[in-house]
């Protein structure tokens, strides 16, 4: 979340326009893996900006422009789903997809039992291959699941907010979670792990 | 003894809420006898980390830019 590339300056010269170039790319990237959608990622970037362009007097200087950008650019975030889960029929919280349909047999035993993975984290990110396939798991989840998905994981916010956030009672929102990760984890298991050589 | 199916939720639920000490432990007993649910278990890690460090790296390493018609856009609305 920080620049870690050059220590922030104590104070950065501040012409809005250069901010774009500055940081555009970065807080782009950070709404786009949040957001999942380029239109959408742009559209809240560009709020972003505008509202650190109409309160840059109050900006002082005490952290780093990024930092500054990218906690408005959060709020902003936050604010996308509020409005978003506001608009919805309170009779669709969940959803009818349900990706651990077919995974158990009658008594609840595995019916698609779970490969093994040898998968060490930190070196499945460094390949660009594989972050791809993530990105396009987690763009098949259905909306609501990856929504709270990524306000639980991504954004680590507590469940609480989460609720608040989408609307949902405790336990839709754990069924949504529940769903999310095991649509996920199937995705993986057959789109990386499933593959040969990886 | 408590099935996969229900087992599967509760790892779930696990990661977000703190369950009564007699349904961890049942959880517990059940996934150190249930290689699946073991592995299942493990999955959940694997995706919860690689998730979170996908998210926080994503500044640096998604190779996606803005598109210069919106750097345009932002920087035209940039003025009082």
């Amino acid at each position: 979340m920080h620049d870690r590339a050059k220590p922030a300056p104590e104070h950065e010269a501040t012409d809005p326009k250069e901010w774009v170039d500055r940081h555009g790319d970065a807080l782009f990237r950070f709404a786009l893996v949040r957001l999942r959608g380029r239109e959408l990622a742009e559209e809240i970037v560009q709020e972003t900006f505008l509202a650190a362009f109409k309160s840059r007097d109050r900006y002082a200087g005490r952290a780093s422009e990024r930092t500054w950008l990218t906690q408005i650019l959060k709020n902003k975030i936050a604010d996308h789903y509020r409005r978003k889960h506001r608009e919805v029929p309170a009779s669709d919280l969940v959803g009818p997809e349900d990706s651990t349909d077919g995974l158990f047999d009658g008594r609840g035993r595995w019916s698609v039992k779970p490969n093994r993975w040898d998968a060490d984290p930190g070196a499945l990110l460094r390949q660009a291959e594989f972050r791809e396939t993530l990105e396009q798991c987690l763009g098949e989840l259905p909306d609501r699941q990856a929504d709270a998905f990524t306000l639980r994981v991504m954004e680590k916010k507590p469940t609480g907010e989460v609720r608040n956030l989408l609307e949902v009672t405790a336990t839709n929102l754990g069924v949504l979670l529940h769903r999310a990760r095991a649509g996920l984890r199937r995705c993986l298991d057959v789109s990386w792990f499933g593959k040969a050589g990886k | 003894m408590r099935s996969c199916k229900d087992t599967a939720r509760l790892l779930s639920d696990s990661r977000d809420q703190h369950l009564p000490f007699m349904t961890r432990l049942g959880l517990r007993m059940h996934v150190m006898m249930c290689r699946f649910c073991r592995r299942y278990d493990h999955q959940l890690d694997v995706i919860e980390t690689v998730v979170a460090s996908y998210a926080t790296s994503a500044e640096e390493m998604h190779p996606a830019t803005l598109s210069p018609d919106a750097r345009a856009r932002i920087k035209e609305s940039l003025t009082d």
